[in-house]
């Protein structure tokens, strides 16, 4: 048996739900696994135990049971609480967990729960994982007939292999580990009447409501043949449809735990969610690209000065220099990022203060003999968690490295974006720029 | 050993969980106190060969009361009386087709098997109480046991139990703290603190004490 993480208990009110933290990764994923789940016996499953823990190398897991199920409180078969309750449910083991924002992945009958939570809370919805769902319970007379006929199966059978030997034929040589999972993970009196309750749920209006990256897993068009599966199944397609920009991924499987039949199935599921992962990431990397213009001075021989100045007094010089060119940089609503050892990086949302502070700085040094060299470049840059970074941080530096002694020296983009400023270019001709692709035509900044 | 297949009563809308085990001239119910999960007991190899032994002397039936283990279980908010728990054991008999049979019990299943005893005597065959509760709260015959204060603080660890076996942190129940304090997903902690809060009055488990059958009581061994 694998060693499961330990279970804690997050409280709704008098209820207890259960959960288990584990596994790291760039973001937070709730699993809420459908039909059925015990967070403490779903590790006894070599199948299962495998996904969760493939899981956990991609993101921190947040495992838990919904109420009714498994290691959460159960409710009495007269007393099942409503769809929204679970999605209360789910807000309180975020919170117990720390979990601010997270993928829900959730399946089968957890669906309808991980569709409402992320049209309720999209800010705390990094994605939605929807595998084999069920949405629309019934929709027709006949689908309820059905379901009535089903949920009178539950009450006579569940928990017996004449249940099973059905619908998880795939799985019948697991019957000594299945069927006591699905006896400790619901009883039959609740699952039945929760299904009862439950039935009458539809949830694809809210699917046009969600906006949040998704992935539904639906069957392949081979196991859809199958009458049994596809009545199951059918869900993924319009689940897909309804949710823009969402994907769809193909999967042989039978019921919403295709691992439960051998990691073979459960991989492409576990690809696709690494897959959405990575465009999360992706995407909220992106939230901290902006458009700036970074500015880098150096003092022009600083090598020479220093031998000649000695180190306590360079030491004094260079102190004196970042102090007053911090001052400067923030009077001309600039970002000081850090020193570069003789000189700064600052970054500007305004290309021409940035040049009139780039100017202040050489004009502020010069009675003191220090000539200092800048250099400016406009372009994309990421803000990362110390400072700043991308490519157009390096052309600012190697723009900077050209420039004579009390020069400023622009790339084109600078100067493009500052017409009608009244500054005055002075062109340079075109350069390459160390470890920068292309030729890059750079400017001096002649009057302003 | 395989476990038995299990099989479900109904009361109502409420599934009630039972095993049969082995044959004999007698029946026997065994109804675990304080924790138990009808399928997971058998993984224990002690309570296993317990069990077993019991199934020696005739038919064994080994039953989940409502609200733990593989039976249904109950909200926090909606703890049924105590005489619903007595209708279960009648329901599961019924079931298994036993119409007089020993039942075995411990704990504080001892109170309801008590009642169930008294109610219907024609049922009843013997009793076996281990580790019996008469009470649930100190009466001056029973100083010993908790009283409301004592409940109040006892229920507060259960509600912030962070563990996966709440039990073991209220007390220490010493004839089955050892075999079902690993069995996860016996119970959870709302329902066991809640039902708590709703534990009957002393009086009415003190009429059970003449009971009109044999009776055997053992101390829990150290």
């Amino acid at each position: 048996m694998t060693k499961r993480p330990e279970t804690k208990y997050a409280w709704n009110g008098d209820v207890a739900l259960a959960y288990q933290v584990f596994g790291a990764g760039p973001v937070d994923l709730v699993y809420l696994q459908g039909y059925t789940s015990h967070v403490d016996l779903n590790w006894e499953s070599q199948y299962l135990a495998r996904f969760l823990r493939g899981l956990g190398e991609k993101a921190r897991v947040i495992h838990t049971d919904r109420r009714g199920w498994g290691c959460s409180d159960r409710f009495s078969p007269g007393d099942v609480a409503p769809l929204e309750v679970q999605v209360d449910d789910l807000v309180a083991v975020m919170d117990a967990a720390g979990s601010e924002r997270a993928v829900i992945f959730t399946s089968v009958d957890t669906c309808p729960t991980g569709v409402l939570f992320a049209a309720t809370y999209p800010e705390r919805t990094a994605g939605l994982v929807l595998v084999d769902p069920m949405l629309a319970f019934y929709d027709t007379e006949e689908a309820r007939r059905d379901w009535a006929e089903t949920n009178a199966r539950v009450r006579r059978e569940w928990g017996t292999p004449a249940y099973y030997g059905e619908f998880w034929h795939d799985v019948r040589e697991l019957e000594d580990w299945y069927a006591p999972w699905c006896r400790a993970s619901v009883s039959p009196g609740a699952l039945a009447a929760e299904s009862d309750a439950f039935g009458a749920v539809d949830v694809r209006e809210v699917l046009s409501s969600i906006h949040v990256p998704a992935l539904v897993v639906g069957n392949s068009e081979e196991r859809l043949a199958d009458p049994i599966v596809s009545e199951s199944t059918r869900d993924a397609y319009v689940v897909q449809a309804g949710i823009s920009g969402s994907r769809l991924l193909k999967s042989p499987m039978q019921g919403g735990a295709a691992w439960h039949h051998g990691y073979a199935r459960g991989a492409p599921i576990l690809a696709a969610v690494g897959d959405l992962i990575a465009s999360i990431r992706e995407e909220q990397e992106s939230f901290d690209r902006v458009l700036a213009t970074v500015l880098f001075t150096d003092i022009v021989d600083s090598t020479a000065t220093a031998a000649l100045l000695g180190d306590a007094r360079w030491r004094r010089l260079i102190d004196e220099h970042d102090r007053a060119a911090k001052a400067i940089v923030a009077r001309y609503r600039g970002e000081y990022v850090h020193t570069t050892g003789d000189g700064l990086l600052a970054t500007f949302d305004g290309p021409a203060r940035a040049i009139r502070c780039a100017q202040s700085i050489i004009e502020a040094r010069r009675p003191l003999g220090v000539e200092i060299r800048a250099g400016l470049h406009t372009g994309e840059i990421e803000r990362a968690e110390h400072g700043v970074a991308g490519v157009g941080v390096h052309i600012g530096a190697r723009v900077g490295a050209l420039a004579g002694g009390g020069e400023v020296w622009v790339s084109s983009t600078v100067k493009d974006l500052t017409a009608g400023s009244g500054l005055v270019f002075e062109d340079r001709g075109e350069h390459e720029l160390k470890g920068v692709p292309d030729r890059w035509r750079l400017y001096r900044v002649v009057a302003g | 050993m395989k476990p038995p297949d299990v099989h479900y009563a109904w009361n109502g809308d409420v599934a009630l969980a039972y095993q049969v085990v082995g044959a004999g001239p007698v029946d026997l119910v065994y109804l675990q106190g304080y924790c138990s999960n009808i399928d997971m007991n058998w993984e224990s190899p002690h309570l296993a060969r317990f069990l077993k032994g019991l199934a020696g002397f005739g038919r064994l039936i080994v039953m989940d009361r409502r609200g733990w283990g593989c039976s249904d279980r109950f909200s926090p908010t909606d703890v049924p009386p105590f005489e619903t728990l007595t209708d279960d054991l009648q329901v599961v008999m019924d079931a298994a087709e036993s119409e007089r049979a020993v039942i075995f019990t411990s704990y504080e299943n001892a109170t309801l098997v008590m009642l169930f005893a008294a109610t219907h005597p024609e049922r009843c065959a013997a009793l076996v109480l281990v580790d019996p509760w008469v009470t649930w709260t100190a009466t001056d015959e029973t100083p010993w046991v908790s009283d409301e204060q004592e409940w109040d603080r006892i229920r507060q660890p259960s509600r912030r139990c962070r563990r996966r076996s709440p039990g073991h942190r209220w007390s220490s129940p010493p004839t089955v703290r050892s075999g079902s304090a690993r069995q996860p997903g016996t119970r959870t902690p709302g329902t066991a603190s809640a039902a708590r809060d709703t534990r009957p009055a002393p009086t009415r488990t003190r009429r059970m004490a003449g009971a009109p059958f044999p009776s055997a009581s053992p101390r829990p061994s150290a």
